[in-house]
């Protein structure tokens, strides 16, 4: 196991056995996966996305943590020869975003939280496919999960410093959210943010860069504190944009 | 060219291997690509969650969107899968009619079974006026004999009207239209005789009072039936919105506020 990860805020899995292709389109070549307590898992190995991803999902799964964004469990779990991120499966989550569940979520607070994630990670991908989602016991109730941050800037330390306190580009965002609803909550978020000590969002920094064996933890721990002090700004311009979209 | 189909199955767990169809997409000898539907679904006792009985549904209802063979809709998630493409015998005259009858269930399996349900109209409009906030003002059913202090209890046989926000001297009276529903043509059909028999009535009840009628129209369905409800709603109702479109919506969510907080004011003045 490399030296740099120690995990502590992730939980390293061990007894992992893949099962089939996860068939979504465009799933980052994900599979199935069960650990040895039967807890059934979403692979993504580092041979197939890339280190990057491993960084992104890292820092925004803590990150989001902290925001009480509702997002699959995390996990790590090393082989012996590579790395891989782990999420953990959604039962009955049988749909991916589509615009005409606009007023049926359930979830308005957790979804707001998440845009302020993104704005913050500059997670630039939240399309469609990437916000899953699982009826409650209704099906005018529909709970919101975000997933696969893996393309979040911040998994790229020198483009993620370089772009400073700019905004996340809304283009390729999940068209149809009802924004002004969830604008409270995403604020709210900010303001959470915005007050994490340097020390917690130290301790993600390092933890994420750790698993992707990244050097460049001191940058991006600055980048993104400053990013965090600066969240009502950075959210708020956020979600202007994302309301402006057609 | 011979005609072929691929199932449609939901996995739900994708470690028992557990599976069922949900339907089949069919390509008949010409090309054309049509879908069959299992008529009746598993209940939530059999597969032992409402949440998955309840996905279950919703992905059923979303046959409709499918219209390719290879691949399914953006909107299917991780548990919907096709099958390999499968060869309809020669001779078979009608492919879609051979799929679906080789869907039907089995009498033993019908036990376990159950026809999709779909909530009504009105429980599915009303989600709108949560998510933008407005609920509080929005009361469910007006009964024309009773509600807004009776005022058109001469037209007591007046259907109910799904949704109302009292104001102080006018009143909204409001009918969901839902594009995802399967009904939704004979929805758009009911909606404008409703609305058409209380606009004759509001137009002959001269008490000083003012309605208005507003059919909604909520997210989804095909753009295309979206506009044909539209323009046959417009010769019934006072106002259709489209809640898709930000400035209609943003005024409709504003004039229910305005309404409903004067009937608010009103009601205090009255309970002192």
């Amino acid at each position: 196991m490399p030296d740099l990860f120690h995990p502590g805020l992730i939980e390293h899995l061990v007894g992992v056995t893949d099962g089939d292709r996860v068939p979504v389109e465009n799933g980052s070549d994900a599979h199935w996966a069960i650990d040895s307590t039967r807890r059934q898992w979403v692979r993504k190995r580092e041979t197939w996305t890339g280190v990057e991803p491993l960084l992104a999902e890292a820092a925004c799964y803590l990150l989001g943590a902290k925001l009480e964004v509702r997002q699959p469990q995390g996990a790590v779990h090393y082989d012996g020869k590579e790395w891989s991120w782990m999420s953990k499966r959604i039962p009955a989550a049988g749909e991916h975003w589509d615009a005409d569940m606009r007023d049926y979520i359930d979830n308005l607070d957790e979804v707001g939280r998440m845009l302020a994630l993104d704005a913050l990670t500059l997670n630039e991908d939240r399309h469609a496919r990437n916000i899953l989602v699982q009826p409650r016991d209704d099906e005018t109730a529909l709970r919101l999960w975000a997933i696969d941050s893996g393309n979040a800037l911040i998994g790229h330390p020198e483009d993620f410093v370089a772009r400073g306190l700019t905004p996340a580009s809304p283009h390729n965002h999940a068209r149809g959210l009802p924004i002004d609803p969830l604008r409270d909550s995403a604020m709210a978020a900010a303001q959470v943010a915005s007050m994490l000590s340097d020390g917690e969002l130290s301790e993600i920094v390092a933890e994420a860069c750790g698993l992707a064996r990244e050097p460049q933890v001191n940058a991006l721990t600055v980048a993104l504190i400053t990013r965090c002090r600066h969240a009502p700004e950075i959210v708020s311009s956020y979600l202007d944009a994302l309301g402006a979209l057609p | 060219m011979s005609a072929s189909y691929r199932l449609i199955h939901f996995s739900p767990d994708p470690f028992t291997g557990a599976r069922f169809p949900l339907g089949a997409v069919v390509a008949d000898a010409q090309g054309e690509v049509r879908v069959a539907r299992v008529e009746r679904l598993p209940s939530a006792d059999c597969l032992g969650d409402r949440r998955l009985a309840v996905a279950v549904q919703r992905l059923h209802a979303r046959l409709g969107a499918v219209t390719t063979v290879e691949a399914l809709p953006a909107v299917f998630g991780p548990y919907a899968t096709l099958a390999e493409p499968q060869e309809v015998p020669k001779g078979v005259p009608d492919a879609l009619a051979w799929v679906q009858g080789m869907l039907a269930p089995t009498a033993a399996q019908e036990a376990h079974l159950v026809t999709p349900r779909s909530r009504r109209r009105a429980t599915l409009g009303y989600r709108f006026f949560q998510t933008w906030g407005v609920q509080r003002y929005v009361r469910k059913t007006f009964k024309p004999a009773t509600d807004w202090g009776g005022w058109l209890d001469s037209y007591s046989a007046l259907p109910q009207i799904s949704h109302w926000v009292p104001g102080q001297n006018q009143v909204l009276l409001m009918e969901p239209v839902v594009p995802t529903r399967r009904q939704f043509e004979q929805d758009v059909g009911k909606i404008a005789m409703r609305l058409g028999a209380y606009r004759h009535a509001m137009e002959h009840a001269s008490n000083g009072r003012e309605g208005s009628l507003l059919a909604y129209i909520t997210a989804g369905g095909r753009p295309d039936m979206r506009e044909m409800a539209m323009e046959q709603l417009q010769a019934f109702a006072h106002d259709v919105v489209d809640t898709e479109d930000a400035t209609s919506r943003d005024g409709f969510i504003e004039r229910i506020r305005r309404v409903g907080g004067e009937g608010r004011q009103q009601e205090l003045i009255d309970a002192k």
